[in-house]
């Protein structure tokens, strides 16, 4: 998928969505759509970390408005207390975009592990994430950091096992 | 129709039914120029007869049948009102469908009253008054603490009335325009013309003359005839013998806000229970003289009414004897317990309103979605930028309201989830709110 061709929504045009409501209800299906939006934005185009003072969601130059920084401050928070994000500093500059959640991501995993005969097999960490197999996958790309929490679900689940290799990338995984 | 069902067989049941305002309030006579002079509360009045009287029906237009009641020869704790015409009593205690009694004697029918001081026998030492009427004679007993001065309040104030006999005098006034009329019809071209031109103003120097030179009372008798000039006044300009459009417009405008019957200062009101907490006789008739007064007018601008215009546009009204902003907001917090239509409200930035009971936030908040979105699809065809969106300004020239209010409206129906804003440095523009629609469609594209 090219970077340009992100569609944004009809609602991305709405000048209120980029006033934070003060009524509460409003404000709960304003956040959610925000939500939406930055994850569905950095999943297509699979991106990984968002910049705060870099990303271009929070402007919208053909209607004029733009989210002040207090208000992406708020709308970051929130983001985040949904599951789909987290910081990877404390200033609150870079944020690690969950695409799926590592819960999520686990059964993605094992779902492709079946699908493809990997069942008491062993494939390595690189080969999760970059490998052949698994063009159109969840987790092709995906964060390693994220990746290992969804294995080490598997793992308490009783599904996979990990063994050590000689780099983090050569962990080794096999599924039963 | 009300029943003619008498509930209680009493002195009061057997009087004529004064008509009163929606709001409670005595009707006048304005045609025949009565005017309010006095009220007092917390009187007796009794019977001094020994066969029982003859009831009215309560829609006055006969006998009532009195079958299985016995005949009570006293009210209790009644509120009297007297006009230049009749001496009204109202029932304190209001009947089950709030409409409050009120009966009346005509002073015409009034040959004699005399004062009866406080007696020998300390059962009736309480001061008291006796109306000869045709129907026979009543008492008037004054039961509040310096009910004596009350009494001889009352006395001379009824004595006076009965003497002047002004529901005579405006068929005296007739007669003499009458007579004014004929004068001036016996010359003809200009001369006729400047002859009716100087009887007007004779009749009018007279007037103010007449108004200024007595006592109060005789004021207050007057303020009605003034009124009417002024109208007089108001009518020659609609004829458009003076000023341009506009400021016609302008003043008749003003002058149908005129005309109260009642202009009655809280020197003329005793008798409440101030003292006790409740609202006194005097905040309470102002408040009924307020719904009266508000009713067409909050009707007209759409059920809603900041106190501060309220405040402007009744004293004007008044004319005279002005009201106290402490005067108003008593009277506009009473309305509601008076059941009277409309009442107090306090919007959440502090601004105080009388609104109408049939006053709907959900209907206005509909109706203002419905401009929003008027204004969108505005938008969407002539594709400008900056102009979308509805603010104050707009809905106050749309619906004509205050800007004030306007902005009011706007945040209820924002809070009730009908709008949603859009802040920017130069003012808070509000749209339908589309989060929903939009979260529902995000959702379902999200699955496919």
């Amino acid at each position: 998928m090219s970077s340009s061709d992100f569609e944004y929504p009809e609602f991305y045009s709405f000048p209120p969505f980029f006033t934070i409501q003060p009524v509460l209800s409003t404000r709960e299906k304003q956040m959610a759509l925000w939500q939406e939006l930055i994850l569905r934005y950095h999943t297509e185009k699979k991106i990984k970390t968002l910049v705060v003072h870099d990303c271009p969601l929070w402007k919208n130059e053909s209607i004029g408005r733009q989210l002040s920084p207090e208000d992406i401050g708020v709308v970051m928070t929130e983001f985040c207390k949904s599951g789909h994000g987290e910081w990877q500093d404390d200033n609150e500059t870079r944020c690690r975009i969950l695409w799926r959640k590592p819960e999520q991501l686990a059964t993605d995993i094992y779902q492709w592990a079946e699908a493809n005969q990997m069942i008491n097999n062993v494939c390595t960490v690189y080969e999760l994430h970059s490998g052949e197999d698994v063009n159109g996958m969840s987790f092709q790309g995906a964060d390693e950091e994220l990746l290992r929490r969804a294995l080490s679900i598997l793992e308490d689940q009783g599904k996979a096992a990990i063994f050590k290799g000689d780099t983090s990338e050569e962990d080794g995984i096999k599924f039963f | 129709m009300p029943s003619t069902k008498l509930k209680r067989w009493s002195p009061m049941a057997c009087l004529p039914v004064a008509a009163l305002t929606p709001s409670g309030l005595l009707e006048m006579d304005v045609k025949d120029g009565e005017v309010e002079l006095m009220r007092r509360g917390d009187m007796d009045l009794r019977s001094d007869m020994a066969d029982p009287m003859v009831p009215l029906s309560s829609d006055g237009s006969g006998a009532a049948s009195t079958s299985g009641l016995k005949w009570i020869d006293r009210d209790d704790n009644l509120q009297v009102s007297l006009t230049t015409h009749r001496i009204v009593f109202f029932a304190t205690s209001d009947t089950s469908d709030n409409q409050r009694n009120a009966r009346f004697l005509h002073l015409s029918h009034l040959h004699q009253v005399t004062s009866v001081a406080g007696g020998m026998m300390s059962a009736f030492s309480a001061p008291r008054l006796t109306l000869h009427s045709y129907m026979g004679d009543l008492l008037l007993i004054f039961r509040e603490s310096g009910a004596a001065k009350d009494r001889d309040d009352l006395l001379k104030f009824l004595q006076r009335a009965m003497e002047r006999k002004a529901w005579e005098t405006q068929q005296r006034l007739q007669e003499k325009n009458r007579a004014s009329q004929a004068i001036a019809s016996r010359k003809v071209g200009v001369d006729a013309i400047i002859t009716k031109s100087n009887l007007r103003h004779k009749e009018a120097a007279r007037l103010t003359e007449d108004a200024f030179k007595g006592d109060a009372e005789t004021l207050l008798r007057e303020a009605a005839q003034l009124v009417k000039v002024i109208q007089k006044y108001a009518t020659t300009l609609e004829k458009g013998e003076l000023g341009e459009g506009e400021d016609t417009t302008r003043l008749s405008d003003m002058m149908e806000n005129m005309g109260m019957t009642s202009a009655l200062s809280r020197q003329n009101y005793r008798g409440g229970t101030s003292s006790s907490g409740v609202a006194d006789d005097y905040t309470t008739t102002l408040a009924r003289q307020l719904a009266d007064f508000l009713r067409p007018r909050l009707k007209a601008c759409g059920g809603l009414m900041t106190l501060t215009d309220i405040y402007c546009i009744y004293n004007r009204a008044r004319g005279t004897n002005l009201i106290s902003p402490e005067d108003l907001l008593d009277a506009a917090g009473c309305m509601k317990s008076l059941r009277l239509g409309m009442s107090e409200r306090t919007f959440p930035s502090g601004v105080k309103v009388v609104q109408s009971d049939n006053f709907d936030d959900t209907r206005m908040a509909i109706r203002l979605k419905e401009l929003a979105e008027e204004q969108l699809t505005v938008r969407t065809s002539s594709s400008a930028n900056g102009d979308e969106g509805l603010t104050a300004m707009q809905v106050s020239r749309t619906l004509h309201i205050s800007a004030l209010l306007a902005q009011e409206q706007l945040l209820a129906s924002e809070k009730l989830g009908y709008l949603c804003r859009d802040e920017t440095l130069e003012t808070t523009r509000f749209f339908p709110n589309l989060f929903e629609d939009y979260l529902k469609q995000y959702s379902t594209t999200a699955k496919q």
